[in-house]
């Protein structure tokens, strides 16, 4: 997931949402445009009619543990099966998007492309979009892990419905998504109405991104909201020192892999000219060395986590240990 | 045509012609989901990515082309799963689409059974009793000769990822989330439920009927010694274990998932505390395909380069039968005489490989 995209690879999409939050009218919506591609699409029941030009795929949710039943390490196995099909085609798709029910946990979904090579081999995970209701996002997000974890491991969110709030309830609904996600895209739509280049082949999974959020200042955000679900978001000038971090980073995921929902790094490793890029999904986590570090720009190591109940101070103060004092 | 007597380590660049094997290849444009000879061996069934069904003669011809295609359909539906049938001249074909389909060497085609709403991933046969399995969702039926409904299991836990008969062809074995379910056709009874936790993604039944193996999402190979009183765990793969098979003689399991053919003992006291004998390392290579032969203690496997070697199980000695090339191997398998393998690959290569020694 990590490597640089390919003309080979089709770019997925995966679209969540809670019950009643405008997902399956985006999914019409992006069935129906006139784009001129190709998409496979994987829902979960059939919706009125099929689409010409695109193909449909029914399926149930099979979630399945790995590892002897972690549960921290799930996969979907019907994509796998599926996508791997896909890939088969002649003439293949522009695009997949996978809608997942309304009570699903992403983890599994992101997991899949993690975990299993021949999915990795030949789809990209491009982004995960989640429809929020802005209307019933705030008791939702109470009584539901389900909600919270949507909004977590959104790359784009749909703040949706905003018609029927008043201003009031949206700036606090908006505060809320954005204590919890800082690093997604954010839309205000009504009827799901956005425009496709907004959701789709957004490459959210190219760690690009990372570099466009500007850490806040820890003081600032840390005890600004009560949200369980939080992001924290941490910086260094100076290299990291790669057993340091390693070690660090390891023993973090197996202590907090449960609670850390994504995590997203390009660091910067004393002695090394390339940058070092990864990825991880609760305790699954891939990395692998990335371009070659510019002359024009900062040589600096980035590190995002978003998940429950993240201590940010103690956080900041494990990744600064790994600093090189070489 | 590179072919090379290797003993221990395959160097792709210094391979050289060997006289016993003859490879033919062609371009069919379209990835190769899978190719599979009638029990008879006068034809192989290859079926791609472009929705059509390819038939090719596989007697050895001093002078003939082996790829010179005898006919060519178009499904009309995406090829799924393919397996001989259990009379001496068909195979039989699951799709995208409900249907499980019959081809004839000519090319003619019958519908088998017709589902709605699913998919027709696995397919099996019996040639004792002529009965084929099949599965579309989480269901599992079961039809004689004739094409007459036997029986149908529902209510998997999950989508099933493999169906195997039993040598006799009383029993199927079917693949599902955390083990396998053994059914007797007689009674319409389970007659063992296989418990390992997972995801299981392939299924073989041994020759002699004495063993189940599959292989896992964890990348293992779980094996159950019939009637279920031991089990073993085999692991240590480096990659995903896509394909496994026994060799007629019950001795090996051998599996795709490593840098070589991984083939264990499986004689005796089971595989328990042996390691797996090893065959045809390939340097940054992983084997995607396994075929045993259908005699003798030798397996034909394929890499992610498109190599594909045939090896001598117990001696440890390949040949490399096909060089890199095509993308990596999709399918594989020997006709039933032996004589001949056909592999397609990812890109859309077929091969085919004679053995005229």
């Amino acid at each position: 997931m990590i490597e640089e995209p390919t003309a080979a690879r089709a770019p997925v999409t995966v679209l969540t949402g809670y019950l009643g939050a405008g997902k399956t009218t985006l999914l019409n919506r992006i069935l129906t445009e006139d784009h001129g591609k190709k998409y496979a699409v994987i829902v979960n029941e059939f919706g009125e009619e099929g689409i010409d030009n695109d193909l449909v795929v029914d399926s149930d949710e099979e979630v399945f543990e790995m590892n002897n039943g972690c549960i921290c390490c799930t996969v979907r196995g019907d994509l796998i099966r599926i996508l791997s099909t896909l890939m088969t085609r002649k003439g293949g798709f522009d695009g997949v998007i996978i809608e997942t029910t309304g009570l699903a946990d992403p983890a599994p979904v992101v997991q899949t492309f993690f975990v299993d090579e021949d999915v990795r081999g030949r789809v990209m995970l491009d982004s995960v979009v989640t429809v929020v209701d802005a209307r019933h996002f705030l008791d939702r997000v109470e009584d539901s892990h389900e909600a919270e974890e949507q909004v977590a491991f959104a790359d784009t969110i749909l703040l949706n419905k905003t018609d029927l709030v008043d201003a009031e309830t949206l700036a606090k609904v908006r505060a809320r998504v954005r204590a919890m996600n800082k690093f997604a895209d954010l839309h205000e739509t009504t009827h799901a109405r956005i425009g496709l280049d907004r959701i789709l082949d957004r490459g959210s999974f190219d760690l690009e991104r990372l570099l466009a959020v500007e850490p806040a200042l820890l003081e600032e955000e840390d005890h600004e909201h009560d949200d369980t679900v939080t992001s924290v978001s941490l910086k260094t000038g100076r290299p990291l020192d790669a057993d340091r971090f390693s070690g660090w980073i390891r023993k973090l995921i197996i202590e907090r892999g449960t609670s850390i929902f994504r995590s997203k790094g390009i660091l910067s490793l004393a002695g090394q000219d390339r940058r070092y890029v990864f990825q991880g999904v609760h305790m699954v986590m891939d990395s692998d060395w990335g371009r070659a570090w510019s002359d024009d720009e900062a040589r600096e190591s980035r590190l995002v986590f978003i998940g429950r109940d993240l201590d940010a101070a103690e956080l900041e103060k494990g990744f600064l240990s790994c600093t090189s004092h070489r | 045509m590179y072919l090379a007597q290797v003993s221990g380590d395959i160097d792709h660049g210094a391979s050289v012609l060997a006289p016993e094997v003859r490879l033919a290849t062609a371009e069919l444009g379209a990835f190769v989901i899978a190719v599979s000879h009638n029990r008879a061996g006068g034809h192989r069934f290859v079926v791609g990515g472009d929705g059509a069904i390819r038939i090719y003669p596989a007697a050895v011809l001093e002078d003939g082309d082996p790829v010179r295609c005898a006919a060519q359909l178009a499904i009309g539906a995406h090829p799924l799963s393919l397996a001989a049938d259990g009379g001496p001249h068909h195979v039989i074909l699951g799709c995208d689409d409900g249907t499980l389909r019959r081809y004839a060497p000519e090319g003619r085609e019958e519908i088998l059974a017709r589902s709605t709403g699913g998919w027709v991933e696995n397919v099996a046969s019996s040639p004792g009793t002529g009965h084929r399995a099949y599965s579309v969702g989480r269901t599992v039926h079961v039809i004689d000769s004739d094409g007459a409904a036997l029986a149908y299991f529902a209510g998997l836990p999950s989508t099933p990822s493999g169906i195997a008969f039993s040598p006799d062809g009383a029993m199927i074995a079917v693949a599902r989330y955390n083990g396998v379910n053994i059914w007797d056709l007689g009674s319409g009874q389970l007659a063992h439920d296989l418990t390992w936790r997972g995801s299981h993604t392939a299924i073989s039944w041994s020759p002699d009927g004495r063993f189940v193996v599959t292989a896992t999402q964890d990348r293992d190979l779980h094996c159950w010694e019939l009637p279920g009183e031991r089990d073993f765990k085999m692991s240590g793969y480096p990659s995903k274990i896509r394909s496994i098979g026994w060799t007629a003689s019950s001795a090996y399991i051998c599996a795709s998932g490593a840098e070589t053919v991984t083939s264990w003992h499986c004689g005796d006291g089971g595989p328990g505390g042996k390691p797996a004998l090893e065959l045809g390392f390939v340097f940054n290579g992983t084997v995607m395909r396994v075929a045993p032969h259908p005699a003798e203690d030798r397996v034909a496997a394929g890499y992610d380069d498109g190599t594909v070697l045939i090896g001598d199980i117990a001696g440890g000695d390949a040949l490399i039968a096909k060089p890199p090339g095509g993308g990596p191997v999709s399918a594989i398998e020997w006709a039933p005489d032996g004589r001949s393998l056909a592999a397609g690959t990812q890109g859309g290569t077929l091969a085919i490989i004679q053995l005229v020694a």
